[in-house]
């Protein structure tokens, strides 16, 4: 019996915003700063209650937990990382690439998944992939890459345009 | 089920891009990851973008300005203060030295109109400073009415050369620059928050061998000199890193010139000095906190790089910002007399708020500066933040060594 409580404790479910629940280890799950912090409010009770996570959906959260998993035994993170915020490098390991290779639309509900879940590891890979996805490229390069419209009226780019000629000679 | 959600999604994603979906923060967090060169090119795409990326484009690009006292800075600067929306952006006038030199040309643009101001350049040397009343007019009134948060100063006084005639028509018009932007704190009033003051950093060794010290020697003295009117009551951050080519200036004046500003610096948190040729003016500097009791009231981090003193200068120095100081640095600092192993037990004990140390110590004056006046990194020494600070210092003051008399 003590031992089947064990088992129960190491494993929650979580409920995604589309009413799916998802059984996953609480060592994986706690890679979530938002979850972690969830259960240790519940205190040692051992809860059958799924964990709600209205602002995610099961294909979001699936591809979220298999990150995880992947990184459930990585080192914490620490504190003084991102002192010099220009400096920060956008080398990603190989797994995380490939991880990432997934329709834009997924890609920043990824992010949006990580920030909410507060998972910074995962924010930061989403954000590092985004960021070399603009390096180097021209403002149209951009658009096409990101699909964007350019709302600007010709006055404004003139003076966007200006403004940009400006920040060069400094 | 899943298909048409999918389906859905995309629809939504050809209206309306992902990307535009994320909230300010996290475009920041990628701002950080991309390169300042990207910048420009990211906020030219949409205006959502634009605006979202603004605070990073202006903080990189316009938060420090160079300035030299030239019509074309003026201009720039100008120009500048008519764009409302960078005025508040502008933080730090940066003066540097090596673009005042009256020897050096102008920079060439072959036809093309800088910033597109209309304003077109000839290829003429600057003028001198002096009598240069327009700039120091025009600067005066920009930073008074309009670039009100401009308050931190960086003087860069390195002297002027030219990679082509490399000190040997030595003109410091820096010297001009810096009793220029002295004039225009009194004339607009106004008191600096902070000011970087870098003086002769290029006479390295390597260099000092060309140059004549007869000729230097004056220009340097009225490089540090002027420092002593600067108003410091609004001061609170101060460095003074007076490199290689202070060596030839007589190192009380360079304290004598520091004398005012610290006598009037009550608001100062942050002070920084590093006497790079002169540690033994870093005894002098300190002696004259010694009278008073109640000076640096809020001063909270002070550094001291490259330094000889005798222990009891700093131990007493240190007791009178005690109070309030929580980061300390002291690095390639030599004892005349006295021993670390003391003097770290005794800024374990009594500075009691220090919450961050980092000490690189050097056993004896004659490392400060080696053979040719080359440094070697001091290897011994303690660095610790947060709580366990006095135990690491005291810790690190056993293995320190003794008294080396």
């Amino acid at each position: 019996m003590a031992s089947a409580s064990t088992d129960a404790a190491k494993v929650i479910k979580v409920t995604t915003s589309d009413g799916i629940d998802i059984t996953v280890d609480r060592q994986v799950a706690e890679r979530s700063i938002l979850i972690k912090n969830l259960l240790e409010d519940l205190g040692g009770e051992s809860t059958d209650e799924p964990i709600p996570i209205p602002n995610v959906n099961e294909a979001v959260m699936k591809k979220v937990l298999e990150w995880c998993e992947h990184h459930k035994a990585d080192p914490p993170a620490s504190q003084d990382d991102d002192s010099d915020s220009r400096k920060k490098s956008t080398d990603i390991e190989e797994w995380d690439q490939k991880f990432m290779q997934v329709d834009q639309e997924m890609l920043f509900e990824i992010i949006l998944a990580a920030n909410y879940l507060d998972i910074k590891a995962l924010l930061d890979v989403g954000c590092k992939t985004v960021a070399n996805m603009i390096k180097g490229k021209s403002p149209d390069e951009i658009r096409k890459t990101f699909n964007i419209q350019n709302d600007f009226t010709p006055e404004e780019e003139d003076q966007i345009r200006r403004e940009n000629e400006w920040a060069e000679d400094r | 089920m899943t298909t048409q959600s999918t389906g859905n999604m995309d629809e939504t994603a050809a209206r309306h891009p992902p990307i535009l979906r994320l909230p300010q923060e996290l475009v920041q967090t990628i701002l950080d990851y991309l390169d300042p060169a990207d910048l420009p090119s990211f906020r030219s795409t949409c205006r959502a973008l634009e605006v979202s990326s603004f605070a990073a484009f202006a903080d990189e690009f316009f938060s420090t300005i160079k300035y030299d006292f030239s019509a074309y800075d003026t201009e720039y600067l100008s120009e500048l203060s008519k764009q409302t929306h960078f005025l508040s952006r502008v933080k730090t006038l940066r003066i540097c030295s090596t673009r005042c030199t009256r020897l050096l040309d102008a920079p060439h643009f072959s036809g093309q109109k800088p910033w597109g101001f209309g304003y077109s350049w000839t290829r003429e040397p600057y003028r001198s400073l002096t009598g240069n009343h327009a700039a120091v007019d025009a600067l005066s009134s920009l930073l008074k009415e309009r670039f009100v948060n401009c308050r931190n100063f960086t003087i860069v006084n390195d002297g002027a050369h030219s990679s082509a005639n490399l000190f040997s028509e030595l003109q410091l018009t820096g010297n001009d620059a810096l009793a220029a932007l002295l004039y225009v704190f009194q004339r607009a009033e106004i008191q600096p928050a902070s000011l970087h003051m870098l003086f002769g950093r290029l006479y390295n060794d390597t260099l000092g061998g060309r140059l004549d010290p007869a000729r230097l020697r004056p220009f340097l003295i009225s490089a540090v000199a002027p420092l002593g009117l600067v108003r410091t009551e609004g001061l609170t951050s101060l460095t003074v890193d007076a490199g290689f080519g202070i060596r030839l200036v007589p190192d009380m004046a360079i304290v004598r010139s520091m004398y005012g500003p610290i006598k009037c610096a009550r608001n100062l948190q942050h002070v920084r000095l590093c006497f790079r040729s002169q540690p033994q003016a870093a005894t002098a500097l300190l002696e004259l906190f010694q009278p008073s009791e109640s000076i640096l009231p809020k001063l909270r981090l002070f550094e001291l790089t490259y330094a000889i003193l005798s222990e009891n200068v700093l131990a007493d120095f240190l007791l009178l910002i005690k109070a309030s100081l929580t980061s300390l640095a002291l690095q390639q600092v030599a004892l005349r007399t006295g021993a670390w192993e003391t003097l770290l037990v005794h800024i374990a004990e009594a500075l009691s708020s220090l919450g961050d140390v980092w000490i690189r110590y050097l056993q004896r004056p004659s490392e400060v500066f080696g053979q040719n006046g080359s440094t070697t990194l001091a290897a011994d020494g303690v660095a610790c933040k947060g709580k366990n600070v006095k135990s690491r210092l005291l810790d690190a003051a056993r293995s320190a060594p003794g008294c080396t008399t």
